[in-house]
């Protein structure tokens, strides 16, 4: 389980950020906790998919893709805000985010 | 710019314009609305905004296979030569009119032969295809035989994204159980034929007509099947490949891997949005994958040949 520090936070949410509007080709300041990813971004389940692999190489990360599906059906993922919450915990507890839900 | 030994590969469809109402590319759009208008005069007024007639599934497919043919004329005209074509499941036809095997109008043709060949050897009863991404393809095939669905992998994109397809109640319990199996997103597509399954082998019989009497002649680029990942060399190496495409499964991610060890070092998805491209990311290899539009915007430069040294 990793510490999570403040230049995690802010690590994490830069590299969202930025992921998002290159990909959807959206001008990165208008790009906030409470941008809708599907709705406002026209982003997709894909791009969630890349986000995790890259997070799971740039902290070494030891979690199952199904148990990240397995947390957000439970925790569903709308916002930008949402995600970077998300990915925070999956930094954390990684494999053991399924240990959250019990 | 110069790409090395590329493979231009032609998706199936898409259901979304936006990437393409915002890059504008200079001349694609005359084309596109003039390969439309040899359709119908009403399908060139399709609209990259709103997505008219895209909730039309046999439409759906005519518009993409106009819009992938106009954008791989203007590659070419750019200079720009596959080493390699390959279409994924209808996305056949447009790879095959790029390689020559076929005029633009004999794809309009058998696209339609195809799709309403297809509609009418069915049975009375709902067919529909899915996809589930972040699944294993030993995950997947655990639950249909888990719940006996009678449904059929029919594709794999990448190591964690399936596609099935079958009757519609066994698509739709296969992506709630997904879900409950950690499955990070599983979707519908709008379909109602239930491509590349056994529902469609009596297709095989009329189809086998069709493709007999096309005027089909060998593809002038080698062309890669999605079904078996053989190189396509003749016209009746084709014939056989489009009445396959209507029932057998597909790979293509083996496809992928196989142009990889074919010498391909770039791939151009020679259509709308940017699906194939997206999946792409999640395989292993050493190479780039291009939209035409960072092909063919001006910005770039005209493609040259490397300097032999």
């Amino acid at each position: 389980m990793a510490v999570i520090t403040n230049d995690i936070i802010k690590e994490v949410k830069e590299v969202i950020c930025d992921f998002f509007a290159e990909e959807c080709e959206v001008d990165r300041s208008t790009i906030t906790d409470n941008t809708r990813i599907i709705k406002d971004l026209g982003g997709d389940s894909l791009m969630f998919l890349e986000l995790i692999e890259i997070f799971k190489k740039k902290y070494n990360l030891d979690v199952e893709l199904k148990t990240i599906g397995k947390y957000t059906v439970k925790h569903p993922v709308e916002t930008i805000g949402q995600l970077i919450e998300t990915q925070m915990k999956i930094i954390e507890f990684e494999n053991k985010l399924i240990d959250l839900e019990k | 710019m110069y790409l090395q030994e590329p493979a231009f590969v032609f998706p199936a469809f898409a259901n979304n314009y936006t990437h393409e109402a915002k890059e504008a590319l200079p001349g694609l759009e005359i084309r596109f609305r003039e390969m439309l208008t040899l359709f119908s005069e009403d399908l060139a007024r399709f609209d990259f905004v709103t997505n008219n007639f895209l909730g039309d599934e046999f439409l759906t497919q005519v518009i993409t296979y106009a819009y992938s043919c106009a954008v791989s004329d203007m590659l070419r005209e750019k200079g720009y030569r596959a080493a390699y074509v390959s279409g994924f499941s209808m996305g056949i036809y447009s790879a095959l009119y790029h390689a020559g095997s076929i005029t633009y109008k004999t794809g309009l043709d058998l696209l339609s032969k195809a799709y309403h060949d297809s509609v009418e050897c069915l049975p009375d009863e709902t067919f529909t295809m899915g996809t589930v991404i972040g699944l294993s393809p030993s995950d997947v095939n655990g639950l249909v035989e888990k719940y006996r669905l009678p449904l059929e992998i029919i594709n794999q994109s990448s190591p964690v994204t399936i596609t099935v397809s079958g009757p519609s109640a066994p698509v739709r319990r296969l992506l709630e159980e997904a879900i409950g199996e950690g499955a990070l997103k599983t979707h519908i597509l709008n379909v109602s034929v239930p491509y590349h399954t056994h529902y469609l082998e009596p297709v095989a019989v009329s189809f086998s007509v069709h493709a007999r009497n096309a005027a089909i002649h060998p593809p002038t680029i080698p062309v890669l099947s999605q079904i078996d990942q053989r190189i396509l060399h003749t016209a009746d190496d084709i014939r056989e490949e489009l009445v396959k495409n209507l029932f057998r499964h597909m790979n293509s991610m083996n496809a992928h891997e196989t142009l990889l060890s074919l010498g391909v070092k770039t791939f151009v998805e020679c259509g709308p949005g940017r699906g194939m491209k997206r999946n792409a990311r999640f395989l292993e290899g050493d190479f780039r994958f291009y939209h035409p539009s960072e092909l063919l915007s001006e910005s770039y430069l005209q493609p040259e040949e490397p300097p032999l040294k």
